[in-house]
C-alpha cells in the first residue's frame, strides 16, 4: 500500500447531507471498517461550501480528505456546490464522492461533466451501506495517493 | 372584338345594347368613373352592393364610398390609372349607403378614347364581406387549435417531467424506510417478540415493494419520452434479444419457444425488445404446472401486420381482458405470482406508441394468445 498516513490518524471526512437518516447510515457503516475517522456533516449546500471556506462559523474547519456530496440539497443542490468547488483554486484538488438516491444517467453525466471524482448511488440495505464503505476506505485511504494536506 | 360572329353584334347600336345588358346582369358592381373620379356609369351590381341607384350616383364622386381615414386612395388609384395602370386584387373597404362597411376587392382599368387618351377608368368591384370573415373565422379556429396543440404538448411534457422527478424523489423515502426496517430486524433481535419481528418484516416487504413499484414507474414514464424516430426493424433481431434476456426463465421453466419468421416493420428496436420480452415472459411466468410452450408469430391483415403470443399457461378470465393493460393492475396474489403489474401497460404503450393495437383472446385453463398490430408503413 502506497499509505504515506499513519493508520492511526483519523481521516477528515466532510459529509453534506440533509436526511439525518443517511447521515446516521454513514456513521454506523464507518464504525463497522476500521478507520479513524472524524465525520463532519454539512446539512445544506451553502453550510458544506462554509466548511470548506472556513467561513464562519467554520473558522477551525479542517480541510477533508474526502467530501461526500448528496445531490438533492436544501437551498444550493449538490451540482452547484460541485461546480463552486471544481472552479475554486483552493479547493478543487479536494476528491468529491457524490453520493446520491438518483441513479438518473442525467445526473450521472452532470456530476462527472463537473468533475466529480466519483458518482455512488446510496445502497439499499445496512450491509450494502457497510460494503460500500468499505471499498471507499480501501480505494481513497489505502490505493490512491492523495494530495498532501497543509496543517494537519 | 374580332372574335364576335353573331350577325346581330354586326350593328355597332346591337353591339353596345349586348355589352350593357352583360354588364347589367353581373353580381359585381361595374362603375365607369372620369379622370377626376366622377361617375360616368353604375350597374345594378353596383346598386345591389353600395346600395345606392344609379340616379344617384351618376355625376357625383367615387369618394362618396370610400370610408373615413382612407385619405388619398382614391386620388392614388386615379393617378396610376392616368399612367396607364391596370390595378387588380385591390383590396380595401367602401362605405353603404346604410353607413355600414364592406370589404371591396376591386380591379380598376383605365379606359381609353380617341387617340388612345385615357378618359377615365373602369372600377369592377367584388364584395368580399363574406369571404374576409369566413377566412378570419378560420384563421381564428386555425389559431385556437395551434395554441391548444402547444399547451397540450407542454403540459403532456411537464407531466412526463412530473413523473420522472416524483418516481425518483420517491425512491429516496423508500429507501430509508426499507433500510431501517432491516436495521431494526437484524440489530434489534434480542429485544423484540416474534410479533414485532412479523410486523418489521410486513413493512419491509411494503417498503420493498414500494421502491420496484416507484422503479416501474420511472420505467414507465422514460417510455413517454421518445428516445429515436422509427426505423425498419426486423423483428427476429428484438426477438433474438428478448429471448436471450430471458434465458434463465426459460432454462429453469423448460419452456419450449417457437418463433414463426417475422416481418420487418418500422419500429425502435429497443421497445421492440421489451415489448416481446414482457410477452414471452408472462407467457412463462404464467405457465401453470405444465412446462411452458410459446409460439410467436406475425400474419399480415390488410395494411397492417398482427403479430401474436400465444402460450399454454393458464389463462385469463373473460372479464380483465381490458383491465390487464392498465398500469400496477394484477389478478393474482403477490404468493403465486409476484409483481407490480406494470409489463402489460408497458406493452400497451410500446404498440401505442408505434401506431399499433393490442389486445388478448384467451379461454381459462387452456392459454392465451395476446396480439398486437404495427402498421405496414409504407417507408418500410
Amino acid at each position: 500500500m502506497n499509505d504515506s498516513r499513519p493508520s492511526t490518524t483519523p481521516v477528515n471526512l466532510l459529509l453534506v447531507e440533509d436526511n439525518p437518516a443517511d447521515v446516521e447510515l454513514t456513521r454506523l457503516s464507518l464504525d463497522e471498517i476500521q478507520l479513524p475517522y472524524r465525520l463532519h456533516v454539512a446539512q445544506d449546500g451553502d453550510e458544506g461550501l462554509a466548511f470548506l471556506k472556513r467561513q464562519a462559523p467554520h473558522e477551525g474547519a479542517p480541510r477533508p480528505d474526502l467530501t461526500l456530496l448528496d445531490l438533492s440539497l436544501p437551498r444550493r443542490d449538490g451540482r452547484a456546490v460541485l461546480a463552486v468547488i471544481k472552479s475554486d483554486e483552493n479547493l478543487k484538488d479536494i476528491p468529491v464522492v457524490v453520493l446520491t438516491t438518483s441513479s438518473s444517467q442525467r445526473d450521472v453525466l452532470a456530476a462527472y461533466k463537473l468533475h466529480a471524482n466519483s458518482y455512488i448511488t446510496k445502497p439499499i440495505g445496512i450491509d450494502r451501506w457497510i460494503t460500500l464503505f468499505r471499498s471507499i476506505r480501501d480505494f481513497w485511504f489505502k490505493s490512491v495517493r492523495l494530495p498532501a494536506v497543509e496543517g494537519r | 372584338m374580332a372574335e364576335l360572329r353573331h350577325p346581330d353584334l354586326v350593328d355597332p347600336a346591337s353591339l353596345r345594347s349586348y355589352l350593357a345588358a352583360i354588364v347589367e346582369s353581373s353580381d359585381d358592381a361595374i362603375i365607369g368613373k372620369d379622370l377626376d373620379g366622377i361617375i360616368t356609369s353604375w350597374n345594378r351590381g353596383a346598386e345591389r352592393i353600395y346600395g345606392y341607384t344609379a340616379t344617384e350616383m351618376i355625376g357625383r364622386s367615387i369618394t362618396l364610398l370610400t370610408v373615413p381615414g382612407q385619405g388619398e386612395e382614391i386620388e392614388v388609384i386615379l393617378t396610376r390609372i392616368k399612367n396607364s395602370e391596370r390595378i387588380e386584387h385591390y383590396e380595401t373597404k367602401r362605405r353603404r349607403r346604410d353607413g355600414s362597411i364592406i370589404d371591396i376587392s376591386l380591379a380598376v382599368s383605365p379606359i381609353k378614347g380617341d387617340n388612345d387618351r385615357i378618359v377615365g377608368a373602369s372600377a369592377i368591384g367584388r364584395d368580399i364581406t363574406e369571404a374576409k370573415r369566413a377566412a378570419a373565422g378560420l384563421q381564428r379556429a386555425l389559431d385556437d387549435l395551434r395554441r391548444l396543440t402547444d399547451e397540450l404538448a407542454r403540459s403532456n411534457s411537464e407531466l412526463q417531467r412530473f413523473a420522472h422527478v416524483a418516481s425518483h424523489d420517491l425512491q429516496e423515502p423508500a429507501r430509508t424506510v426499507a433500510t431501517y426496517c432491516e436495521l431494526l430486524e437484524h440489530r434489534c433481535k434480542g429485544q423484540l417478540d416474534e410479533k414485532a419481528r412479523e410486523w418489521i418484516g410486513y413493512a419491509v416487504a411494503g417498503a420493498r415493494r414500494m421502491r420496484t413499484m416507484v422503479a416501474d414507474t420511472l420505467e414507465y414514464s422514460r417510455l413517454e419520452t421518445r428516445t429515436r424516430p422509427l426505423a425498419p426493424t426486423d423483428c427476429a433481431g428484438p426477438v433474438v434479444e428478448a429471448l436471450a434476456n430471458l434465458h434463465l426463465s426459460v432454462e429453469e421453466s423448460l419452456a419450449e419457444v417457437r418463433v414463426d419468421p417475422l416481418p420487418v416493420v418500422m419500429a425502435n428496436a429497443p421497445r421492440l425488445v421489451q415489448l416481446f420480452q414482457n410477452l414471452i415472459g408472462n407467457a412463462i411466468k404464467y405457465a401453470g404446472d405444465t412446462p411452458p410452450r410459446v409460439h410467436i408469430s406475425a400474419e399480415r391483415r390488410d395494411d397492417e401486420w398482427v403479430f401474436s403470443v400465444r402460450d399454454n399457461g393458464i389463462g385469463i378470465e373473460l372479464g380483465h381482458r381490458e383491465q390487464i393493460f392498465d398500469v400496477f393492475q394484477r389478478l393474482h396474489p403477490q404468493d403465486r405470482y409476484p409483481g407490480t403489474g406494470i409489463g402489460l401497460a408497458i406493452c400497451k404503450r410500446v404498440v401505442e406508441q408505434h401506431r399499433g393495437r393490442i389486445w388478448v383472446e384467451s379461454e381459462p385453463g387452456n392459454g392465451s394468445v395476446f396480439y398486437f398490430s404495427l402498421p405496414i408503413d409504407a417507408g418500410a
